[in-house]
C-alpha cells in the first residue's frame, strides 16, 4: 500500500516537480464515497448493502479520479505554469485540508466500518495462511500485497514500454520539448494526476475492506507513502517499493516490540515512520540546484 | 567594553534613532499606546483572553514570516513549533514544577534546539522537499500528541497551574489575562522590530541574494546555509514562545488545538498578509483571528466545529494563493539608502602577486586544462583568450576557488590557496565577476555593491544585525558610503535606486564589474564587454585601466580583441586546454598558432 502511494508520488514528482500532499485525502474520498453509495452514511459493520459494493467502488473511484483532475487544474497547474512553487504548495495543502473538512462534515462520526465483500476469509483457515516453519500471514495482507505488487509492476512496465509511458518520460525530461514534438502535455498531466488518484484509491479500498475507517485513515496512508517516497528520494519505483517495505516492516516491528521492560506498541508505530522520514530528509539532504527559486 | 564606550555607543544610538524618527513611526507608537491603554479605558468591551491569544498567534506568524518571507523556505508545518513550545511549557510547569518564567525560557530553548536539529539539514533541501519535511514535522507533532495521551494529557488535556512571576510584600504576583494582553502587545512590537532589523540589515540582504539568484549568491559569497538555519531557528523560537505563553492564556494544554490546522492557519496568515512584508502577518493573523481557525476565534463569525474550520481554511488558502499568483506583491527586497561618502576616495590596494603554476584539470576522462601557468602582479592586466571550449572559464573558476585543480598550485602573496574555498578567497581579495546579466533582479545597483562587501563584515552576524548594535550600524553605514563612492567611480550613480531588472544591459555589465571590484585586489572579469555598446566598451576599458593604476591585479577573459589590445599588458591564449601563446598583445596577434586557432589559417598557407 505504502509502496503504491510512494510510487504515484514519485512518478508525479518526476513529471511535474510537484509532491502531491493530498493523495491520501483523495483515497479517503473514494473510500467514503463507496461507503455512502453502498451503505449510506450510517454505515456500520454487518449492514446490508443498498447498492452492490462494486457499484459503490466504481462510484468512489470515479469521484476520486475526478477530484484528482480538479485538484490538478485548480490547485497545481495555474502555479507550476508560472513557476510559483509557494502557490502550488499552498494549493495542495488547501486541497488536502478542505477534503478532510468535507469528509468530516459529511461523516461526523468518529469511525465507520467499510464492509468486506471480498472472500479473504475463504483463503486458508479463517483467513490465515500457514507459510510453514510456524509462520503465518493474513490472507488479506497477502492478497492486497500481491495486487499492489502487480499494479506497481504493470505501471512500471507501462511507463517503460508503452507509448503513453514514453510520452510521460519525455514530459518529465523536457516539457517544452515534449510539447514541440506534439505530445499533448496538459492532457497527459491531467490524466496522470487522475490515474494516480484512482490507483491509490483502488488500493485503499482493497486494504481497508472490513476495517474501521476515519477521516484520518487516508491521510495516514498518504503520509507513510510520502515517507517511503522521501526515503527513496522520489526515485525509481523499485527503490520506492523497497523503502515502503522498510517502512512497513519498521511499523510492524515497532508495534510488537517487547524486550524485557521495554515495550513500544501501536502508538510508536504511528509516529516512528514519520520521524524516520524527517530524519532521512534532514540528515541526507540533496543540495538544491543553484538556479532554483520559488 | 568600558563604561565610557558603552555610554558613547548608547548616546550615538539615541542620536541616530532621533534622526531616523519619522511621522509614521510616531503614528505606530501612538497606535501601540492606544492599544495598550484600551483595556483600562473599556475593560468590559475587550475580550482580553482572545486578543492575548491572537497577539501570540501573530507573534508566531512573524516567526514564519522570517522563515518564509526572508528565508524563502516554504514552512507549511511551522505551527508544529507552537505545539512544541506549548507542550514543553505545560510539562515543565506540571511535571517538573517549574515556575512561569523558567518554564517559558526552557520551552523556547527546547523549540530552538528541535528547530536547529531539523533546520540544519532541511535548509539545504529543494523548496519542494523543504515543504515535505515541514509537512511531515507538523503531522509528526500532531500524531504524537494524539498517540501519547500519557504525555499530552489526552482528552482532558494538561491543566496549567496558576501563573505567578514572583512575590512582593508577601503576596504572589500573578499574570492575569490583562497581563498577557500587555505582554503580547509588547512581544509583538519586539517581533516586528526584529523582523525589520533583519530585513534591512546584512542578514536580509544575504537572504535576498539567495532568494533571487543562488548561483550569483555563491559568486559573491552570500550563499550561506548558516544564515538560513539561524533564520529558521529564530522563526521557530518565536513560534515556541507564542505556544509557551499561549498555553498560559488558556490555562490548559489541549492537544486538539495543536493539530495541522494550526499550521495551515499560520501559513494562511502569512500568505494572506504578504510574505516578506513587515505588517502583512499582523493583518493576516487578524483576519484569521476573526475566523474560527487559530484555535481561539476572536469573534466566532461562523459558529462551526473543527470540520467547518478545515473547509474554511482550505477554501480561503486556495483563494489567497490564487490571488497571489495573479497579483504578486511588489518586491520586498531591503533597499540600501544612498549615502554619498563625504569625500569619495579612490580605493587602492596593496599590490598582490598571484601565481598559477602547472594547473591541470580533468573531468572524468576529459582534460579541460593541461599544465597552464600564469603569473600576475598588482598594477597589471592579464588577458586570457581562446576559442569556445578552450578552458578559459575553467581557469577563472580555479583561480576564484569555485573549482579545485586536479594538479598544480594557486599561490597568492606566497600563500598556497589551491584548496581554499571561494568564500575564503573572497576575503583574501580575489573576486570573480558575476556570470549572468540577470544579477539580483529586485536589488538596486547600490544594493549590489553593498552585497559585494558583505563577506568582509566583522559585525554583520545574525545577533548583531537583529539587535542593530552600534558597531553593526556603523559598519553598514560605512559599507553604504563606500558602495556609493564605487558607484560614482563606475558612472552608475544614476542607477543607484534602480532595480537591476530595469537597468540597461550594458550598464548591468558595468555593474557586474563593480560587484567584482568592491574591496578586492585580484579581479577576475569574465567577458565583461558582452552586450555593451562601443561607447560602453570604451568606458569599461577605462575602468579596467583605472583599476590597474590603483594597484589591482586584473584578469580579463575576453573575445573582444580590441578591448584586450587596449587594456592587457600580457595575454595568454588557450586552445584545447593548453597554452598556445603567451606574451604582449602585439606579439600575440602575430603568433601563427593564434591565427590558426582563430582564423583557421596560417599566413601564407591554406587553412
Amino acid at each position: 500500500m505504502y509502496g503504491l502511494f510512494g510510487m504515484c508520488l514519485a512518478v508525479l514528482y518526476r513529471l511535474t516537480g510537484v509532491v502531491h500532499l493530498a493523495l491520501g485525502e483523495l483515497a479517503a474520498i473514494c473510500v467514503f464515497t463507496t461507503l455512502w453509495v453502498s451503505y449510506g452514511r450510517e454505515a456500520v459493520a454487518g449492514a446490508d448493502a443498498q447498492v452492490p459494493f462494486a457499484v459503490g467502488a466504481l462510484a468512489g473511484l470515479a469521484v476520486s479520479g475526478l477530484l484528482g483532475a480538479i485538484v490538478y487544474l485548480v490547485a497545481i497547474r495555474p502555479f507550476i505554469e508560472r513557476g510559483f512553487s509557494l502557490g502550488w504548495i499552498g494549493g495542495i495543502v488547501a486541497a488536502a485540508i478542505a477534503l478532510r473538512g468535507l469528509i468530516a462534515f459529511l461523516f461526523p462520526r468518529a469511525s465507520y466500518t467499510l464492509a468486506n465483500p471480498l472472500p479473504f476469509k475463504d483463503l486458508g483457515t479463517d483467513g490465515i495462511i500457514t507459510l510453514g516453519g510456524g509462520a503465518s500471514i493474513q490472507s488479506k495482507v497477502l492478497v492486497v500485497g500481491l495486487i499492489a505488487l502487480v499494479i506497481a509492476a504493470v505501471a512500471t512496465w507501462l511507463l517503460d514500454h508503452s507509448r503513453a509511458g514514453a510520452a510521460l518520460r519525455s514530459i518529465s525530461e523536457d516539457r517544452v520539448g515534449a510539447a514541440l514534438c506534439g505530445i499533448p502535455v496538459q492532457a497527459a498531466l491531467l490524466i496522470a494526476f487522475a490515474v494516480a488518484a484512482i490507483v491509490v484509491s483502488g488500493a485503499s479500498l482493497l486494504a481497508l475492506a472490513g476495517n474501521p475507517v476515519t477521516v484520518g485513515t487516508g491521510t495516514l496512508l498518504g503520509l507513510k507513502g510520502l515517507v517511503a517516497a522521501a526515503i527513496a528520494r522520489f526515485g525509481q519505483p523499485r527503490r520506492v517499493f523497497l523503502a515502503a517495505l522498510a517502512v512497513g516492516v519498521l511499523e510492524t516491528a515497532v508495534a510488537s516490540f517487547h524486550v524485557g521492560p521495554v515495550e513500544l506498541g501501536p502508538a510508536y508505530s504511528e509516529v516512528l515512520p514519520l520521524l524516520l522520514g524527517s530524519i532521512v530528509l534532514a540528515a541526507w539532504p540533496e543540495r538544491a540546484p543553484l538556479q532554483e527559486g520559488t | 567594553m568600558s563604561s565610557v564606550a558603552v555610554t558613547s555607543n548608547l548616546s550615538q544610538a539615541w542620536t541616530e534613532a532621533r534622526s531616523a524618527f519619522r511621522t509614521k513611526h510616531a503614528l505606530v507608537v501612538l497606535v501601540w499606546m492606544v492599544a495598550a491603554a484600551l483595556p483600562f479605558i473599556a475593560r468590559s468591551a475587550i475580550p482580553e483572553r482572545a486578543i492575548a491569544w491572537l497577539f501570540y498567534f501573530a507573534l508566531a506568524a512573524i516567526g514564519l514570516n522570517i522563515v518564509m518571507g526572508l528565508g524563502n523556505m516554504a514552512a507549511i508545518g511551522h505551527g508544529a513549533f507552537i505545539g512544541v513550545g506549548a507542550l514543553s511549557a505545560a510539562l515543565l510547569r506540571t511535571r517538573w514544577s517549574l515556575s512561569f518564567i523558567p518554564a517559558v525560557v526552557v520551552a523556547v530553548a527546547v523549540t530552538a534546539l528541535s528547530a536547529y536539529l531539523i533546520g540544519h539539514g532541511a535548509v539545504r533541501l529543494r523548496a519542494v522537499k523543504f515543504a515535505v519535511s515541514s509537512w511531515l514535522g507538523a503531522w509528526l507533532v500532531a500524531l504524537f500528541l494524539v498517540s501519547f495521551p500519557s504525555v499530552s494529557g489526552g482528552a482532558s488535556g494538561i491543566v496549567i497551574p496558576e501563573t505567578t512571576v514572583g512575590s512582593a510584600l508577601g503576596a504572589k504576583l500573578h499574570i492575569t489575562q490583562l497581563g498577557h494582553y500587555e505582554l503580547g502587545l509588547l512581544l509583538l512590537a519586539g517581533g516586528l522590530l526584529i523582523f525589520r532589523s533583519l530585513q534591512i540589515g546584512s542578514v536580509g540582504l544575504t537572504l535576498a541574494t539567495i532568494k533571487q539568484n543562488p548561483r550569483e549568491a555563491a559568486v559573491v559569497g552570500t550563499l550561506r546555509d548558516d544564515v538560513r538555519v539561524k533564520a529558521f531557528v529564530l522563526g521557530a523560537s518565536l513560534a515556541g514562545l507564542a505556544g509557551a505563553l499561549g498555553v498560559h492564556v488558556t490555562g490548559l494544554f489541549d492537544e486538539r488545538g495543536f493539530g495541522v490546522l494550526l499550521s495551515v492557519s499560520l501559513f494562511l496568515s502569512v500568505v494572506l498578509g504578504g510574505p516578506g512584508t513587515v505588517w502583512g502577518p499582523l493583518v493576516g493573523a487578524a483576519v484569521v483571528g476573526l475566523l474560527p481557525l487559530s484555535g481561539q476565534p476572536l469573534i466566532p463569525l461562523i459558529a462551526t466545529s473543527r470540520t467547518g474550520g478545515e473547509l474554511l481554511a482550505g477554501a480561503l488558502l486556495l483563494s489567497v494563493v490564487a490571488l497571489r499568483a495573479r497579483r504578486p506583491l511588489p518586491a520586498t527586497t531591503p533597499r540600501a539608502q544612498l549615502e554619498p561618502a563625504s569625500t569619495p576616495s579612490k580605493q587602492s590596494w596593496a599590490s598582490p602577486t598571484l601565481v598559477v603554476d602547472g594547473i591541470t584539470k580533468t573531468f572524468g576522462g576529459v582534460v579541460a586544462l593541461e599544465d597552464v601557468s600564469l603569473e600576475l602582479e598588482g598594477g597589471s592586466v592579464h588577458g586570457v583568450m581562446g576559442p569556445n571550449g578552450s578552458g578559459k572559464s575553467t581557469l577563472l573558476a580555479i583561480v576564484s576557488g569555485h573549482l579545485f585543480p586536479t594538479t598544480g598550485t594557486v599561490i597568492l602573496d606566497g600563500q598556497d590557496i589551491t584548496r581554499v574555498p571561494a568564500e575564503e578567497r573572497l576575503r583574501l581579495g580575489i573576486a570573480r565577476s558575476l556570470q549572468s546579466t540577470e544579477l539580483f533582479p529586485e536589488m538596486t545597483a547600490l544594493d549590489h555593491l553593498v552585497v559585494a562587501s558583505l563577506v568582509d563584515r566583522k559585525y554583520g552576524g545574525f545577533v548583531r544585525t537583529t539587535l542593530r548594535t552600534p558597531l553593526a550600524r556603523s559598519e553598514e553605514a560605512k559599507a553604504r558610503a563606500e558602495a556609493a563612492s564605487l558607484l560614482a567611480d563606475f558612472g552608475l550613480t544614476g542607477y543607484a535606486e534602480t532595480p537591476a531588472r530595469s537597468i540597461p544591459a550594458g550598464a548591468r555589465r558595468t555593474l557586474m564589474m563593480g560587484v567584482a571590484v568592491a574591496g578586492r585586489r585580484v579581479i577576475l572579469l569574465d567577458e565583461p564587454s558582452t552586450g555593451m555598446s562601443p561607447a560602453e566598451v570604451r568606458h569599461a576599458a577605462g575602468m579596467i585601466m583605472e583599476l590597474r593604476d590603483r594597484g589591482a591585479a586584473v584578469v580579463v577573459v575576453e573575445h573582444n580583441m580590441r578591448l584586450l589590445r587596449r587594456v592587457a599588458d600580457v595575454i595568454t591564449v588557450l586552445d584545447g586546454g593548453r597554452v598556445i601563446a603567451h606574451g604582449d598583445p602585439e606579439h600575440i596577434y602575430e603568433h601563427p598558432e593564434v591565427r590558426l586557432a582563430y582564423l583557421g589559417q596560417i599566413e601564407g598557407g591554406a587553412g
